[in-house]
């Protein structure tokens, strides 16, 4: 259901909306009507290494803290595993055999991606290229996440309001 | 062949298209409105949906995937191209249901390019000759606004209350003062209060993904409700034209359509054909109708904008709570503030993306919590502004069809030529380098500044079946009337002779009110 309850509740009664555009519209996010917070999610292109590898890292990336859950919790391994599955077969490739690197390597893989990320503002290396895909999926799909949004950012947007949010402090203006 | 009989064939149902067709259906015309696109309903836009409700977390353009059905995003070439890409919506109400609609007057200056700075060309009309147009379109879509008694953002009388400021456009507009920018409340065709059976807006900061209540203006919202209540609108969706089709006078006698999905084809008879379906489609359909071509212009004169976006988190804000700030998404814009020369023609708008995603995430260097606590405290600084720029209007830059490449329909497919010339890259570089001293002004952490090189045209793509007062020269005349077959009218975007740093859309409209009141007129003394 994408809007609260509380706030169907709050703009019904003020009246302004007709209530089936509005209740009808919280059922309409996805053709599929599944959405993507992966309850049951059947992995489609990482190995079972792979997955668990590749979560490792996302959790290393951005981890469960004191403020909130981290990148496990919130099912990343999962969104990338559905982004590579519909993309590009290049994507696929570069992910396998970053993985690979980890995978291989004599170092731990705590020291591979600290290593790895030492690189992060020029990337010169596969390793170095691959870090940046891997952050950049994490973040993608950490912050899209009900984690991500809610418990993370505490972001509280996406709301019917009645006015428009306005500055109200003299030291702006 | 199935023919049938109207006294109007509108083509295309965006901003031009719903104007035209109410107006006429008022006017007491049998009007037939053809969508190559069809409805989708306020109760299935994505707009409010979070990203994990949607199959691909909204990424892939997945918001807005309903608006471009079938192969329209892929049946069309670039061809020795700079980096441009251009809109072919394709939905009931074009692109006044996927907009952020902002609507600002041309200025005076706007109008007389060639007049004034010897450049391009001037328009067929002043704006003193279009002003009491802008002001019927404003009441009419209802405006939020004020006047700010801007030279070269001339105001309307019939404004909603303005948007309010948010924290970081009140510390933008404090801030960049010394730059003689002035930072304004946006003129946007949403709604602060009910206007016209329209609710206000909620403020859920989704406006590009389509506005469920219509508090931002629309065709199927605003304008068709009035066209349907005269009974003599006719609504022909999943119509694609092929052809507008010629009497042996040379006169438009109809449109021949393809449904898009019976794939059977069918002739409209018409009186009057107007045409409306944006820069791109409606020099295709020009075109590949052969028509209405004496001057050779049809295809030529390509221009819009170009844009560069920064990104800026003001450390003034960091790691404060500031509550949610999405609103009406951009609620100011930086009009046009350097009228020294030509290189000073654009304008900011600023934070048309919202809050939800955390951009700077995208930026920051490094991992574990630190990164995740930067990226947090960070969040209340968001600033985004995107510069627009004029581009001026060549001849070689142009849209042509490709006969030998069908899109699903079997109709050949534009191919868009466009190359920067040296004005545009100046004018650019202004922008950008207004932008990087807006950065020494404000004391914010940059993430992202305008690249080097412009791209355009944001959706705001111009000309292509120009105005003018020179059938040698032009297409159409004053009133969007072409000069060669006199029942056939196009007022959309293609007619602009010139573009400014100004969004487009309203003097789409105004012109296209402008051109409604000449065909009723003409109608009524049996002239047309």
């Amino acid at each position: 259901m994408s809007l609260e309850r509380r706030t169907l509740l709050k703009v019904l009664s003020a009246g302004a909306v007709a209530p089936e555009a509005l209740l009808s519209a919280a059922s309409h996010c996805s053709s599929s009507g599944l959405g993507t917070e992966f309850d049951n999610y059947q992995f489609a292109f990482f190995t079972a290494a792979e997955q668990a590898l590749a979560g490792k890292l996302m959790e290393l990336i951005i981890p469960a803290d004191s403020h909130s859950p981290g990148a496990l919790a919130a099912r990343v391994p999962a969104f990338a595993d559905m982004m590579l599955a519909r993309g590009s077969e290049n994507a696929r490739k570069a992910w396998r055999s970053g993985l690979a690197a980890f995978q291989t390597s004599k170092q731990s893989p705590e020291e591979t991606l600290a290593q790895a990320a030492s690189e992060e503002e020029s990337p010169m290396s596969d390793l170095g290229r691959f870090f940046v895909e891997l952050k950049r999926m994490t973040v993608d799909g950490y912050y899209t996440s009900k984690i991500g949004i809610t418990d993370e950012l505490r972001y509280d947007g996406n709301q019917h309001l009645t006015a428009a949010p306005q500055c109200t402090h003299p030291e702006h203006q | 062949m199935p023919v049938q009989n109207y006294d109007v064939c509108v083509i295309g149902s965006g901003a031009a298209g719903g104007i035209v067709t109410k107006e006429l259906c008022e006017g007491g015309a049998k009007v037939i409105l053809l969508e190559a696109g069809a409805e989708v309903k306020p109760s299935q836009f994505r707009s409010h949906c979070w990203p994990y409700e949607l199959e691909n977390r909204g990424y892939r353009s997945e918001k807005q995937d309903l608006f471009y059905p079938g192969d329209v995003r892929s049946s069309i070439r670039y061809e020795q191209s700079d980096s441009v890409s251009v809109d072919r919506i394709r939905v009931l109400g074009g692109r006044t249901v996927h907009w952020n609609a902002v609507v600002l007057r041309y200025s005076p200056t706007d109008f007389r390019e060639r007049s004034l700075n010897g450049i391009e060309a001037d328009w067929p009309f002043s704006y003193e000759e279009i002003a009491p147009y802008y002001d019927r379109i404003e009441k009419m879509i209802g405006v939020c606004g004020n006047d700010d008694g801007i030279d070269t953002l001339p105001a309307g009388k019939n404004y909603l209350p303005p948007l309010p400021l948010r924290c970081s456009e009140q510390i933008l507009r404090r801030d960049i003062k010394g730059m003689g920018a002035k930072v304004i409340s946006v003129r946007k065709a949403l709604l602060t209060r009910d206007y016209d059976n329209r609710p206000a807006c909620h403020y859920c900061g989704h406006c590009m993904d389509g506005c469920d209540v219509s508090a931002i203006y629309s065709t199927p919202g605003s304008m068709l409700p009035k066209a349907r209540r005269t009974g003599n609108l006719t609504l022909r969706q999943n119509a694609l034209a092929r052809e507008i089709l010629l009497d042996k006078a040379g006169l438009a006698r109809g449109v021949s359509i393809v449904d898009r999905q019976t794939g059977k084809e069918e002739e409209i008879r018409v009186k009057i054909v107007v045409v409306c379906c944006a820069s791109i489609e409606s020099a295709r359909l020009l075109l590949n109708s052969k028509i209405a071509n004496s001057s050779g212009v049809v295809g030529r004169y390509l221009h819009g904008h170009s844009t560069g976006q920064m990104f800026l988190y003001l450390k003034e804000l960091q790691g404060k709570a500031t509550g949610n700030q999405d609103g009406a998404l951009d609620q100011c814009l930086i009009p046009r503030w350097d009228t020294k020369s030509y290189k000073g023609t654009y304008d900011f708008q600023v934070n048309y993306s919202g809050f939800m995603f955390p951009f700077q995430a995208r930026a920051v260097r490094g991992y574990g919590s630190a990164f995740k606590q930067r990226v947090r405290e960070m969040e209340p600084g968001f600033l985004m502004m995107g510069g627009y720029c004029k581009v001026t209007a060549h001849p070689d830059n142009r849209v042509t069809v490709d006969p030998n490449t069908k899109d699903a329909n079997g109709i050949p497919i534009p191919v868009v030529h466009f190359r920067f010339h040296d004005m545009d890259k100046e004018i650019y570089a202004s922008m950008r380098a207004s932008a990087l001293e807006m950065t020494t002004q404000l004391k914010a952490d940059v993430t992202a500044l305008p690249p080097a090189t412009l791209s355009g045209f944001a959706s705001h793509e111009n000309g292509t079946i120009r105005m003018g007062t020179d059938p040698k020269t032009s297409v159409l005349n004053g009133y969007c009337q072409s000069h060669d077959v006199k029942n056939l009218f196009v007022t959309d975007g293609s007619t602009f002779p010139t573009s400014s740093e100004k969004n487009p859309t309203l003097t789409i409209m105004a012109q296209s009110l402008r051109a409604a009141d000449y065909i009723k007129e003409k109608r009524k003394r049996r002239e047309l």
